[in-house]
């Protein structure tokens, strides 16, 4: 037996547009498994997605190739190689059975060149015909096997001499934890799905008062469902009865699928009730589970209790909020007590608490000068003034740190501005909103235009921008793609220095931009905090167009150089549809090309 | 292609099909072979669903395909709406009369009888569903069919990136968070995943290989198991108008003169039920690794594209000759709707119906039956309908 053993990542990730990097606390976490399974020191090699584009699950026959790729044939008796397959950043939708049958079949390929091989796969609890064409590759005579880890952490050998998978341990949640927080903790995936809109909006149904946010669960159902699932259980485990959850929806129409799913997935009864509801098509006994939407003042909550109670239902002590206004949570976390006729109930929040920034309309500056509350899910593409302006006045503004203009001066550029707002700041303050907005234009741009695409984000590798593009990928399930360009690249691309970009073109975003001109099925948006002069964006399109991509739109948070036109020569005009506008550009290239003395 | 208006005066000739308050598949093709219809028939053809008050979708999708089959030789096919309101308001909410129009690539007053359009101008929408009812199923059920998971959905398949789209779209479709908590509870198995990933993947990788295919209907719905339900499914069906499975593999012996691109286990042993018009001929065995030749009729090429590593496609030297599982896709397909789901395939092509189920026979040695008729008096469709029903328990 060897003594320490060498991983083989393969991780792959379907649907996606093109290769990203395995991150270390991935390789950290195969090299656990592994010693879990192997006595002896383990390593993992550095390595890059596996991925097939949805168009490509086509030709599935790829993942045959990568996964034979790069695994050597060696017959080390002190190191052992282990291929570890990883389907788990994969959507299940797309494990299709060609995939798992070509990875079925690689493996085997694999297992009879090098007979000393361990292979391990993690995939979902699914049954796939991965098996199938190992067996049928290896044939029955050999002893080669691959060990499956489901998502539920049981373990299976697949033997290619045995018609069965043989059970080698059992479903194991503390695996299934880890693989949710490696893959994205279910509060994260919530945090990042759950959008915080700014705007000025009604609060409830108050004519006193107006807010400034709204928060908005609808691209989180499947996480506010799941954490409503788990309170549910608990409660039916102490419940002597047959459950039922009451759901209440005064804005967010989707807690009814919340409420349907949950129900569905529990066996138990589901009624909606929404603002007015007589009650009437409610039993008149039995225990009901109270959802709400969001709990501010707790008001509609006594009263839906009475009204409840009053019917002959019983009502759980724990009642279900996926919002809980922070006013109310006081100290707590995540839930608060309530009386109702005597009797105590505790309030728990799905997602955390929330503060809407509620102001009585008689000192709103928004209502004083007659702006009226809107109705949030009448949201237009684009961001107000009162809006943008309030975000960029939060944080003071800062020196132009980074923008086109070699700092060593050998491509002066355009002057940078001495001040600017501190995007970076704003993002992480606002991302979630910015990025939801950014995504909502790029939509308006393609309505009319081709289909269905998955959008991929070209942007400057700058703090700024990473920050709202992990923003952009949280609210959609890590997609979609962002390919970040750093600056030495933009700069090299403004003299038209091309020598680099041509050096880079298999490794990091340099593959990213390769694989993704083999096809043309993605839109493809450049983005930026803010466009002074057109600069960054035409080098970023010089970029795209030395590897043979078109642009679809530009999309600046700011477009501080409204009316420019965006075209390199020869090529056509990319629209440019910036969140907002503030006429202030820089100093023209000309003006640059006079300061330098005409060159 | 347009129907025009001036073939349907006063004196063209009316053949008009009544169809009875349950518009079902059975019925249908009932009613069809007793009026001796036929989708050649050059006169104006009039489906008249008066008196229906409920349709299953493959019905409807059927009468989509006859339709769909009749317009590409300009031949007018149109509709008498429901009497009944709530009838109207279910082929609404399926999306029949969106489908109908793209299909006949028609305006909807085209295609309906004089007395209809005016009806159906005044009938405003019907009034959105409220979730009173306290079972969840019934719930999920009406809300997919609201959020149009379930009923009719039509694609243009004009080009690579419009196939992707199709996919991608039903792929999404079928993944919804409701959806999956239905399947998890009244599918077979515990394999809710596996209707987007296996069953509708390989239903609509099926239709993208089918050359000339510019449009695709994809039908479903969901009936969930009551004690007066029959046969209660989930049914998933897909209509293309491209060139029939048998016409391509026909067209692949003729060229190639062979279509097994991929040698195949004998793993699969069918038993082959043939029924028709012809004399009665015996049951036969047949294993997977049967190859048709030139010499094969149609129902034998129709059942040769179930088989693992039949094909069409050549092994051209290029990317294609990398694809060691070509030909699989039906192969996968009616493995996961039998041994996972215990429901059904059915294929229709041209006047042929293949069905492909478990066996049941105990002395059998076919783990599958596949029963082929023809010639039973059903007009023959255009392109390629395939329909998996997967059964529903409690």
């Amino acid at each position: 037996m060897a003594e320490r053993w060498r991983i083989i990542p393969k991780v792959i990730r379907l649907g996606s547009a093109t290769t990203e990097d395995v991150p270390d606390e991935r390789l950290r976490f195969y090299r656990n498994l592994v010693a879990d399974i192997h006595q002896g020191q383990v390593s993992a090699e550095p390595s890059q997605t596996i991925y097939l584009s949805f168009e490509q699950l086509r030709s599935a026959w790829q993942v045959y190739d990568r996964i034979i790729a790069d695994v050597p044939t060696s017959e080390d008796p002190v190191e052992g190689t282990v291929v570890l397959v990883d389907f788990t950043l994969s959507p299940h939708e797309l494990i299709i059975q060609t995939v798992a049958a070509y990875t079925g079949k690689a493996l085997g390929t694999l297992l009879l060149t090098n007979p000393g091989l361990e292979v391990l796969v993690l995939m979902p609890a699914m049954g796939t015909g991965l098996q199938q064409a190992f067996r049928d590759i290896v044939g029955t005579d050999h002893p080669g096997h691959v060990i499956i880890q489901y998502g539920d952490g049981s373990r299976v050998r697949v033997s290619a001499g045995q018609a069965e998978d043989e059970p080698i341990q059992p479903p194991d949640p503390e695996y299934t934890d880890q693989l949710q927080r490696l893959n994205q903790p279910i509060d994260d995936r919530l945090g990042g799905k759950i959008l915080r809109r700014l705007g000025h909006y009604r609060f409830g149904s108050s004519e006193k008062y107006c807010t400034r946010y709204f928060f908005d669960a609808s691209y989180a159902i499947q996480e506010v469902s799941q954490l409503t699932k788990d309170i549910v259980l608990e409660e039916q485990s102490g419940s002597s009865g047959p459950l039922m959850i009451v759901s209440h929806q005064a804005h967010s129409p989707w807690l009814v699928e919340v409420g349907a799913e949950v129900a569905q997935r529990l066996g138990i009864r589901h009624f909606p009730v929404s603002a007015g509801d007589d009650l009437a098509n409610l039993p008149t006994s039995g225990d009901a589970v109270l959802l709400l939407d969001v709990v501010n003042t707790g008001r509609t909550t006594e009263a839906l209790i009475g009204g409840l109670s009053t019917r002959g239902l019983t009502v759980r002590t724990t009642i279900i909020a996926v919002f809980i206004d922070r006013e109310r949570l006081r100290q707590a976390r995540d839930s608060f007590p309530m009386v109702v006729d005597r009797r105590s109930y505790r309030v728990r929040g799905v997602a955390g608490p929330i503060a809407r920034r509620k102001t009585e309309r008689t000192r709103c500056e928004q209502c004083l000068a007659g702006v009226q509350p809107a109705d949030p899910l009448t949201d237009r593409p684009g961001i107000r003034s009162y809006d943008m302006w309030e975000m960029l006045l939060t944080h003071e503004w800062v020196p132009e740190k980074y923008g086109p203009g070699d700092p060593d001066q050998t491509s002066p550029g355009p002057p940078r501005f001495s001040r600017v707002p501190d995007f970076k700041r704003i993002f992480e303050e606002y991302g979630d909103w910015i990025a939801y907005k950014l995504d909502e234009m790029l939509e308006a741009t393609r309505v009319g235009g081709a289909g269905v695409e998955e959008a991929v984000y070209v942007c400057p590798a700058e703090p700024a921008m990473n920050t709202l593009t992990d923003q952009l990928k949280a609210r959609r399930g890590a997609r979609p793609v962002a390919v970040k360009i750093p600056r030495r690249i933009l700069w090299a691309a403004e003299r038209d220095d091309f020598s680099e970009i041509d050096r880079q073109a298999d490794v990091g975003w340099g593959r990213q931009l390769s694989l993704l001109a083999e096809r043309d099925s993605y839109a493809v948006a450049i983005i930026d905090e803010f466009n002074g002069s057109n600069t960054t964006a035409l080098s970023m399109l010089k970029i795209l167009r030395r590897f043979g991509i078109t642009a679809l739109a530009y999309l600046p948070v700011i477009n501080r150089n409204p009316g420019s036109v965006l075209r390199l020569a020869g090529g056509p005009e990319v629209p440019i549809r910036p969140l907002y506008e503030i006429p202030s550009p820089r100093l023209s290239e000309l003006d640059v090309a006079d300061a330098a003395g005409g060159r | 292609m347009q129907p025009s208006e001036a073939g349907v005066d006063n004196s063209t000739v009316v053949r008009e099909i009544p169809l009875g308050e349950s518009v079902d598949l059975q019925h249908l093709k009932d009613v069809f072979r007793q009026r001796g219809i036929r989708s050649d028939d050059d006169a104006l053809t009039l489906i008249d669903f008066r008196g229906s008050r409920t349709f299953d979708v493959v019905a409807l999708l059927w009468v989509l395909a006859m339709m769909g089959t009749r317009i590409t030789s300009d031949r007018l096919t149109r509709f008498r709406l429901p009497v009944v309101s709530a009838a109207l308001d279910l082929l609404r909410r399926d999306r029949f009369f969106e489908a109908a129009c793209q299909v006949a690539q028609a305006p909807l007053p085209m295609l309906l009888h004089l007395e209809d359009v005016k009806r159906v101008n005044d009938h405003g929408p019907a009034a959105a569903g409220t979730w009173t009812s306290g079972d969840p199923s019934d719930q999920i059920v009406q809300h997919l069919r609201k959020k149009r998971v379930f009923g009719l959905s039509l694609y243009r398949l004009d080009n690579a990136d419009a196939r992707t789209a199709m996919m991608r779209e039903e792929l999404g479709r079928w993944s919804d968070p409701l959806a999956l908590a239905l399947f998890s509870q009244h599918l077979k198995g515990t394999a809710e995943w596996d209707v987007a990933r296996v069953v509708v993947h390989e239903i609509l990788a099926n239709v993208q290989e089918h050359p000339n295919a510019s449009t695709a209907v994809v039908a479903s719905d969901m009936v969930l198991p009551r004690h007066d339900v029959p046969r209660a499914a989930l049914t998933i069906a897909v209509w293309d108008d491209g060139d029939s499975i048998v016409e391509t593999l026909r067209r692949g012996l003729v060229g190639r003169g062979d279509v097994r691109v991929a040698a195949a286990p004998a793993t699969d042993t069918f038993r082959i039920r043939r029924e028709g018009t012809n004399a009665p001929v015996a049951d036969e065995l047949r294993t997977s690794d049967w190859t048709p030749d030139v010499a094969s009729d149609d129902r034998d090429l129709l059942m040769a594209s179930l088989l693992p590593g039949i094909s069409s496609k050549a092994d051209d030297g290029g990317a294609r000759s990398r694809d060691r599982l070509l030909g699989c896709g039906l192969y996968f397909l009616y493995h996961h709707v039998i041994d996972v789901f215990q429901g059904s395939l059915d294929i229709y092509v041209g006047a042929i119906r293949l069905t492909v189920e478990a066996e049941q026979e105990p002395d059998s040695s076919a783990q599958y039956l596949v029963t082929i008729r023809e010639g039973l008096g059903i007009p023959k469709i255009r392109g390629n309908l395939v329909v998996a029903r997967l059964p529903t328990h409690g």
